[in-house]
């Protein structure tokens, strides 16, 4: 029976990548069954498509490609889930308003991770970024993969990569921000001498975010 | 500060070693000197530390799915080998291509007919008993679309031996299946008719035929039921292109796509697309 045709060592290299397609698929759905089924059709995919791989380069992130790809042409016809708040970059110094002091106590020395209060939020925090920037940080923060990597996958100039990084990256720490504030592990705002008036408004609250975003049916 | 501006935005790129070497030089000069920005350097890492071992612990790959993936895989492997054999065959016997029935289905309407499908009563006493029986039972808990499209996956790629070959013999399954399954005239299009079975759902009383084809190389699997007890559709999505609604969606890889007439079910898993299925589920109206 041809059923017992032994596993090709494509098929080997490629489940050693499923943790890794597990984790963003579970982000990007943000549902375990469907993460699975995504998964699964995947790897199917990359079966049926192995001659186009080309030997030597990185699976993984080929593995990816058709992930997101297969999720847009499954779920999102229109492209991923788009942000609103393109346009000029804001202030690089946006997060001016967490002070030196603020930052460190929201990490953990001895592990080098943030504190674990904020470690338990983390998955959550990330699951409410806009599906561009999500995919944009786990790409890059979980899976470590290069800009110009992340921009094959995602289909887009590697300064589009950049600025979705950057503006993903500002989200999550806000949003853990009011977290550690929550939990009382940093006090009241400090100032770090950055006063002017176009930094009082630098960071978007998601709540406000989703808002506006529900407002023009994004 | 203004000097921390002029770092700030490099800092991220800095951090995910895309800095060019040149100016990750200057911001390590500058970190050297700025607790601030040292500060947000270090938070950044801590972040990704922290998100690359939640993300991770979030969704482990479990034996079960492991299990699932590796069987799907082989069964892929098995009919890769099996179409590969065929295609030897079809390049002999020189059936019509699936591209070229496509078109020819799409202009031709409904070129894929049943012989007899106008009227739900089921053939012969012990049908009768068995409808009867399955529309009595109080069902306790009902077959979720999801657990339904998994066993018609399952059916679809791991089939066995089927317990009809004479198409003319399908009546024999009415009574099982609650609902008349008759032979659809696929095979004037290169179809190869394989055989006909009953799957048997883990419910009381609601089985689904099977009737299963080779096109062009893909093995088709038609599913006949009871349309009001295999709420199929619920888990799919409407194409709204065709005359009658057709409903569509993926499962595990494959496309499924389901539509009802007269109270009949009929759902198609192939591995074509969703529109290629789509249509040859449409062209059964």
């Amino acid at each position: 029976m041809a059923h017992s045709l032994p596993p090709s060592d494509f098929e080997r290299e490629a489940l050693t990548h499923l943790p890794a397609l597990l984790a963003v698929s579970s982000r990007l759905t943000r549902s375990s069954s469907e993460a699975e089924d995504l998964v699964q059709d995947t790897l199917l995919k990359a079966l049926r498509a192995r001659e186009h791989f080309a030997t030597g380069s990185n699976m993984r992130a080929w593995l990816l490609r058709i992930l997101t790809n297969t999720f847009i042409n499954r779920y999102r016809r229109g492209g991923l889930e788009r942000s609103v708040l393109d346009g000029p970059d804001a202030d690089p110094l946006a997060d001016g308003w967490i002070g030196a002091s603020t930052m460190e106590a929201m990490r953990d020395p001895e592990s080098r991770a943030l504190r674990s209060l904020l470690e338990r939020e983390i998955v959550g925090a990330l699951d409410e970024l806009p599906e561009e920037f999500r995919l944009a940080v786990v790409l890059s923060d979980v899976e470590e993969l290069s800009y110009r990597e992340i921009a094959d996958i995602m289909g887009c100039p590697i300064g589009t990569v950049m600025s979705r990084l950057y503006r993903g990256r500002k989200l999550l720490k806000r949003r853990l921000y009011e977290h550690a504030r929550s939990y009382g592990l940093v006090g009241p705002e400090e100032s770090v001498g950055q006063g002017d008036a176009s930094e009082k408004n630098p960071v978007v609250e998601l709540s406000s975010y989703r808002k506006t975003k529900k407002a023009v049916g994004g | 500060m203004s000097h921390c501006r002029a770092f700030a935005a490099l800092l991220d790129v800095y951090v995910d070693g895309e800095l060019s070497p040149e100016k990750a030089i200057e911001v390590d000069a500058h970190l050297a000197e700025c607790g601030v920005c040292t500060e947000r350097v270090e938070l950044e890492q801590a972040t990704r530390v922290s998100l690359r071992t939640a993300v991770r612990a979030a969704a482990v790959p479990s034996d079960a799915f492991r299990e699932r993936i590796a069987a799907s895989l082989r069964a892929e492997r098995a009919r890769e080998h099996a179409v590969t054999q065929q295609e030897a065959t079809a390049r002999r016997g020189g059936m019509l291509s699936w591209g070229t029935i496509l078109p020819m289905a799409a202009a031709a309407g409904a070129v894929l007919t049943f012989n007899a499908v106008t009227d739900k009563t089921p053939s012969g006493p012990v049908a009768t008993a068995t409808a009867t029986e399955a529309r009595a039972s109080v069902t306790p808990d009902v077959l979720s679309p999801e657990q339904i499209l998994d066993q018609f996956v399952d059916y679809h790629v791991n089939p066995g031996t089927p317990a009809i070959m004479e198409p003319k013999l399908l009546r024999q399954l009415d009574p099982e299946v609650g609902v008349p399954v008759r032979f659809p005239e696929l095979a004037n299009y290169g179809a190869r008719w394989e055989g006909g079975d009953v799957v048997r759902l883990p419910l009381r009383g609601l089985n689904a035929a099977s009737l299963r084809f080779q096109l062009d190389g893909h093995r088709v699997t038609l599913y006949v039921y009871n349309s009001e007890r295999v709420p199929i559709q619920r888990r799919l999505r409407e194409r709204s292109s065709y005359r009658e609604p057709v409903y569509v969606g993926y499962k595990r890889g494959y496309s499924i796509a389901a539509t009802e007439r007269r109270g009949v079910g009929y759902a198609v898993a192939t591995d074509l697309s969703d529109l290629e299925t789509a249509e040859l589920v449409a062209s059964l109206h």
